[in-house]
């Protein structure tokens, strides 16, 4: 019993942390309609500014952690407007759009490999220790952090997208862009500030994956691989969908190794990934009027 | 139009940065001077970039040492970097062989990697010598294909025969999901359970991969008294102690050599006491000259991979001018190297011995055999 409930608590942890990234994934392809691959550069760079500033530099974690994530905006904004924006210009397809941000990423790990190493790099803010056991569940108190900050923001993020003006014409682009620029709505500004927010949730999960796990150059694929596969099962352009698509994922992964060799995780992902795309490819709660099936 | 200069120029400095990043990669370190006909070629690659290049760039050290200190005028050496995949290592050795025309390599450090490139290395009669890859599929390699270090059968009836002596009974197993992981679990099972003990879990992950909670959450469900560890990357060897304390299991743990790398020093207190399968330790005489030159102590395989240098370059110096040359010098040498005594027997393996390394106050310490 205790078994089963430890799995859906590590599955919850697993998933937060793919949902955090894929956030931000789905509002940046939600508004602007092309893959951001480099979305995972941004969540491992934020992880190596945690390291540089905090471990390195002694700088407080609080104040580490706001610099971070304000960096991490600027830095998805800056690869919007230097790179993205004067591609799309030049009359760039989205399939050159998404060579672009795979060329983004590769670049951006390779540059960190240079600059720190191609070895493990570890934060030490929270000392390791086992986790509290309650109910025969052990969590560590960072897991529940994690999981009570992903959900903080999740909210938010859902009251930001219904309430707010700019969720609203964020919305709006989403659905029609043409439609959108009728009424007035300007979608580079929009779309500046979808790779702001976007990059700031991943500078908030590049903190809490180099808390949990530690940090190494090449982990921004991995992660982004499965926030996309996350966003694909919940619907790629609707942030709400992305994100119970994520833990979905998580859930899958971790149970389905309970049954099955835990050598078949990725596989576990994967087979999800191909069933929605074949069957589903708006996901569970993606919009009917979605781009994949255009 | 409205695009930037900015941008433009960005686009352009992104481009320019990216070819000096690949024409970097494949640089060619020379020796010496070419001195024109009867230049032999050798090569070395491994894993720079990627999961493993830790432990590549090690090697790649260590075997430049033996070939900067040998200095031989006729010969000239190449880098390749396999980037921690197996497809890569077949494309470094065919561009090796093919435009390089190489005559022996000293690498890959993976297995799976030294396993795609051996069979081109043997069909053009080019001399490899791995100074990591211990998979025992290493050994039917071909007559090509040698290595300096021991392969997994010695570490696995080690581990095996070193738990059940300790007196557990009672083993779970979790190993990265490869050739080098399936491999050595399956000795450590068969030597275990034949020495009466019993296998109670046993558990994969994908190498590189950081989420092992679930695997260990099994593991700890069936209660074992002792918990061997096979890893061979450290991204992993990090997360699984992590988690391995974070989860609360009681178990000891035990590990393969992967786990000796000094980043999981940093854990602290949680990898206390943690015993690790090691082949022996290399000569002080190495470890001297290594620190000279790279001001820190040599980390695993770099010991090796000078030996598998060193028995090249002997090789070249008694006469060897080819690969097969090389080939037939290598099965008639035996030295006294940096990582031990270096005899290839008719599979192109040297024997090696082992030893246990423990966790003590933050440090790895031999334990006296």
């Amino acid at each position: 019993m205790s078994l089963l409930a430890q799995s859906i608590i590590n599955g919850l942890i697993t998933g937060s942390i793919y949902a955090l990234v894929a956030a931000g994934y789905s509002l940046i392809y939600s508004t602007n309609n092309f893959m951001h691959f480099a979305h995972g550069i941004s969540v491992v760079a934020a992880g190596y500014m945690v390291y540089w500033l905090f471990t390195l530099a002694g700088t407080p974690f609080y104040v580490t952690c706001i610099i971070t994530v304000i960096l991490s905006a600027l830095f998805g904004l800056a690869m919007y407007r230097l790179i993205y924006l004067p591609l799309q210009r030049k009359g760039a397809s989205n399939v050159i759009l998404l060579i672009a941000s795979i060329g983004i990423l590769t670049f951006f790990q390779n540059v960190i490999q240079i600059a720190f190493g191609s070895g493990v790099k570890l934060i030490g803010y929270i000392e390791v220790a086992k986790g509290i056991t309650f109910a025969g569940i052990t969590m560590t108190l960072l897991q529940i952090v994690i999981l009570v900050i992903s959900f903080i923001i999740f909210i938010m993020l859902y009251q930001f997208m219904q309430r707010t003006k700019l969720g609203r014409n964020m919305r709006a682009v989403s659905n029609n862009k043409e439609l959108a620029s009728i009424v007035g709505i300007n979608h580079i500004r929009v779309s500046d500030f979808s790779f702001l927010i976007g990059s700031g949730l991943a500078g908030v999960a590049g903190i809490l994956v180099a808390l949990e796990q530690n940090l190494s150059p090449l982990m921004g694929t991995n992660l982004m691989i499965k926030g996309f596969t996350g966003a694909v099962i919940g619907g790629i352009n609707y942030v709400p969908g992305s994100i119970v698509g994520s833990f979905l994922l998580g859930l899958a992964e971790n149970l389905g190794i309970l049954v099955l060799p835990s050598g078949y995780k990725d596989a576990i992902a994967f087979s999800m990934l191909f069933l929605f795309l074949l069957f589903k490819p708006n996901g569970i709660l993606g919009k009917k009027e979605g781009r994949f099936d255009k | 139009m409205r695009t930037g200069k900015f941008g433009k120029v960005a686009i352009v400095m992104l481009i320019i940065l990216g070819i000096l990043f690949t024409a970097g990669c494949t640089d060619t370190e020379e020796v010496t001077e070419d001195t024109g006909e009867d230049t032999i070629t050798v090569g070395i690659m491994g894993p720079y970039t990627g999961g493993a290049a830790v432990y590549g760039n090690a090697a790649k050290d260590g075997a430049m040492l033996a070939f900067n200190e040998a200095n031989l005028s006729n010969v000239e050496v190449i880098v390749e970097d396999t980037k921690s995949e197996t497809k890569e290592a077949a494309t470094a050795m065919n561009k090796m062989v093919s435009v390089d025309n190489v005559q022996a390599v000293v690498g890959d450090l993976i297995s799976a990697a030294t396993l795609a490139a051996a069979p081109i290395a043997e069909q053009n009669q080019v001399v490899m010598i791995s100074p990591a890859s211990t998979s025992t599929d290493v050994s039917d390699a071909g007559d090509y294909i040698f290595r300096t270090i021991p392969g997994d059968d010695g570490q696995g009836i080690f581990a095996a025969q070193t738990m059940s002596d300790a007196g557990y009974t009672k083993l779970a197993l979790l190993y990265t999901n490869d050739q080098y992981g399936n491999g050595l679990a399956t000795i450590i099972t068969e030597e275990f359970t034949s020495l009466g003990g019993e296998i109670v879990a046993e558990e994969t992950y994908e190498a590189g991969s950081s989420d092992m909670r679930t695997q260990l959450t099994k593991i700890k469900d069936a209660n074992p008294e002792v918990v061997y560890i096979v890893s061979n990357t450290p991204d992993s060897s990090v997360a699984l102690l992590r988690q391995v304390t974070e989860i609360g299991i009681e178990a000891d743990i035990y590990g393969s050599e992967g786990l000796k790398v000094g980043s999981i020093l940093e854990l602290g207190d949680s990898v206390e006491g943690i015993t690790i399968t090691s082949v022996s330790p290399e000569s002080e005489e190495f470890k001297q000259k290594y620190m000279d030159e790279y001001g820190e102590e040599p980390p695993a395989f770099a010991a090796q991979a000078y030996d598998a240098a060193t028995a090249i370059i002997m090789a070249i110096e008694d006469g060897a001018t080819n690969g097969e040359e090389i080939k037939d010098k290598l099965y008639e040498m035996e030295f006294d190297g940096a990582s031990g005594h270096i005899k290839f027997d008719e599979n192109g393996d040297v024997e090696g011995g082992y030893v246990l390394v423990e966790v003590q106050d933050g440090a790895f310490v031999t334990l006296e055999e």
